[in-house]
């Protein structure tokens, strides 16, 4: 058998040209090139350890290799599991949109209200890892107050309130981690980075404690060994899950899933068009809740509830991302109760909704809220400035929301997977209340009114509800080995050499984006396994 | 349904096409419903809060569909004032600006108690659907002409 370990090879290896059967041999075996795994490989560059970096694909898209993630949904209607996450060098940041945010505080801990809640720590243990992991971003100051934001004509809402506060996310430009830190890791002499590589299985030592080697395929049929003392899984969550399932071979229920957990608790962000916002002034500035650049930083402000809301009220947490109504939106959500869809949508698309019940509303908040606007409303049309209030939920950690394996199987002879993503009465109660709170801070302000969005008689959901494209859970972390699949430095529980980074050790998944939070985790991880191999 | 710029045919446009939204929060449900008569006088400057009494009538008779009782005038200003004695007389003597004004707080206030009614969706203080309703059973809209502003 044919054998490579680290030295001269520097560089991004085709795997397709390796004889067959080759052991690749290194300290730390990285899968997966996505924001996970590249941040790890870079924070090993120029140390002692001799580290390889597995990737799927090459560096351009490939529908062969990304056909590997086809799957089946059968929960709540997801998207095609072929179209999310990205298969080549970078992963998904290939196409991240770049919203950046760190958990709450709140997300860390555990509420009683919300069953499987808590991580092992909380955030001011992540809090100099997500200082770094700005940079990583290339983000500007870990900032996420309004102030920095506001001018004199754009400013936060003026909601004197404890109940619901203004806060920001910011935007990276955004990093396409393959692009950007690619020549680093090609010139990097400790670190070895293999194309084409896909695992297939995880190989255990009989007694499962330690996993010896990884097997790795490529579609053209190249079958090799990665041999590693530590091995790091940064395949994203469904992926990571895929693998533990899969590798079945000494434990017939998959690595570290003793406990039924692996594939569990999947969680995505509810993407739902939760209200409309009619306000009392038409001309109301709301330009802190656009995406806007200050001193080279791009940020956007949103509402959230306080944590002393989500505690009293015992809602999952929250945003309200604020935006200039569709006519679509004003058709599907206004017209039932008013006037013609295809009468609002003409009018929408006129730009005024005159002759709607909304008009009347508006006549009458405009004389409550005493906006000083008469002059404005016997001159012109009003427009209104119909605002959309969009929300991103958190899903509460759900054993039924889950992945779990096929008998169909892919090119390489894996198990495709099955996703059943599930929400339930939390959710939704968080998605009425939050529309009650919003809406009678901002009567209360005289800001103007908001109305909830229908729900569609089938779902019982509004329409537009959505995943966020965030996937998290499914190998979630926990210190108790009966509640985690990994603990708190993200080893898998039970096995003393394999780790796993990104979205799928989350326990719970707070409203923002996970990239953040994935890059802050992984420069924990890189930091952790570096004093372990001391 | 087609509907035609008129006013009353608008307005029944409107009603057809609402479905039942029955929400009052149990604060709303809770309130006193004393009976009180202040004159159609002063209840017409109430209803003067609104300069456009149709957009007022047309919110208020959604509202009245979900409290149909508070047609009757005097159990609706009953459920406005409400508040205790002293408030009420402190209101009943007041000029029309001050109570327009007193109304205004009462309509904040409401939304920082949650005394919130849902109305079409829309999430609306009690007191400002009230008020809306007034304009509805003062039967102002017969009698007005020529006050649309819009």
């Amino acid at each position: 058998m044919a054998w490579f370990q680290g030295g001269k090879e520097n560089m991004f290896i085709d795997v397709r040209t390796l004889p067959n059967e080759t052991e690749i041999r290194s300290d730390v075996c990285i899968v997966g090139a996505g924001a996970a795994g590249i941040t790890l490989a870079r924070e090993f560059v120029g140390g002692s350890l001799d580290v390889c970096l597995l990737e799927s694909g090459g560096f351009e898209f490939d529908s062969k290799t990304q056909s590997l993630y086809q799957g089946e949904n059968v929960g709540f209607p997801y998207y095609d599991l072929e179209l999310l996450r990205l298969r080549y060098f970078g992963g998904t940041t290939n196409h991240w949109g770049g919203s950046c945010r760190p958990l709450d505080e709140i997300d860390f801990e555990r509420r009683d209200w919300v069953p499987h809640s808590g991580w092992p720590f909380d955030k001011s243990l992540l809090d100099p890892f997500y200082r770094r992991a700005h940079k990583v971003c290339e983000l500007g100051p870990y900032d996420y107050e309004p102030d920095a934001w506001e001018t004199e004509t754009d400013h936060h809402l003026p909601l004197k309130t404890d109940r619901v506060k203004t806060t920001m996310g910011l935007q990276s430009p955004p990093t396409r981690f393959g692009r950007v830190y690619r020549e680093e890791i090609r010139a990097a002499e400790n670190l070895r980075t293999y194309l084409y590589a896909n695992v297939v299985d995880i190989e255990t030592r009989p007694s499962s404690q330690k996993v010896s080697r990884l097997r790795v395929a490529t579609l053209e049929g190249h079958r090799f060994w990665v041999s590693a003392r530590i091995f790091i899984l940064a395949t994203g969550a469904i992926e990571n899950a895929r693998l533990l399932l899969s590798s079945n071979k000494t434990q017939k229920e998959g690595l570290g899933n003793e406990h039924d957990l692996v594939g569990r608790y999947f969680m995505e962000h509810l993407s739902v068009p939760g209200a409309l916002l009619l306000p009392s002034d038409p001309s109301l500035r709301t330009g802190l809740y656009s995406a806007k650049q200050v001193k080279g930083v791009t940020g956007e402000g949103f509402l959230t509830l306080t944590a002393e809301t989500l505690r009293r009220e015992e809602l999952l947490n929250v945003r309200a991302l604020l935006r200039t109504a569709s006519p679509q939106e004003l058709t599907r959500n206004v017209s039932g109760w008013t006037v013609s869809a295809e009468r609002i949508l003409k009018e929408g698309r006129a730009g005024n909704l005159s002759s709607a019940f909304i008009k009347d509303l508006w006549n009458v908040i405009t004389d409550i809220d005493e906006v000083a606007i008469y002059s404005y409303r016997k001159l012109v049309r009003p427009a209104h400035g119909v605002l959309s209030l969009y929300y991103h939920i958190e899903n509460a950690p759900n054993s039924e929301s889950r992945v779990s394996l096929t008998s169909e199987v892919d090119q390489l002879g894996m198990q495709r997977v099955r996703l059943a993503w599930r929400f339930g009465d939390l959710e939704r109660r968080t998605l009425t209340r939050t529309n009650e709170i919003i809406g009678e801070e901002l009567g209360r302000v005289g800001i103007g009114r908001i109305m909830e969005i229908q729900n569609d008689a089938g779902s019982g959901w509004p329409v537009g509800l959505r995943g966020a494209w965030h996937q998290m859970g499914t190998t979630r972390m926990d210190s108790d080995f009966k509640r985690g699949v990994v603990n708190g430095d993200c080893r898998v529980h039970g096995i003393s050499n394999l780790y796993l980074a990104g979205s799928s050790v989350f326990p719970s998944s707070g409203y923002t984006e996970p990239t953040l939070t994935i890059v802050a985790l992984s420069l924990r991880l890189a930091y952790h396994v570096k004093e372990v191999m001391k | 349904m087609h509907c035609v710029p008129m006013s009353r045919r608008r307005f029944l446009c409107i009603l057809l096409g609402i479905g039942a939204v029955a929400f009052v929060s149990p604060a709303g449900r809770s309130l006193r419903s004393d009976r009180v008569d202040i004159g159609d006088g002063r209840a017409n400057e109430l209803a003067r809060l609104f300069k456009n009494r149709r957009s007022a009538e047309t919110v208020g008779l959604e509202y009245l569909k979900q409290a149909p009782e508070e047609r009757d005038v005097n159990l609706l200003l009953g459920r406005l004032l409400e508040g205790g004695e002293a408030h009420r007389r402190t209101f009943m003597a007041a000029e029309a600006s001050r109570q327009r004004e007193m109304l205004r707080r009462q309509v904040r206030d409401d939304f920082a108690r949650g005394r919130v009614v849902k109305v079409g969706g829309w999430i609306l203080s009690l007191t400002e659907t009230r008020l809306c309703a007034l304009a509805v059973a003062l039967g102002v809209a017969q009698s007005r002409v020529g006050t649309h502003t819009g």
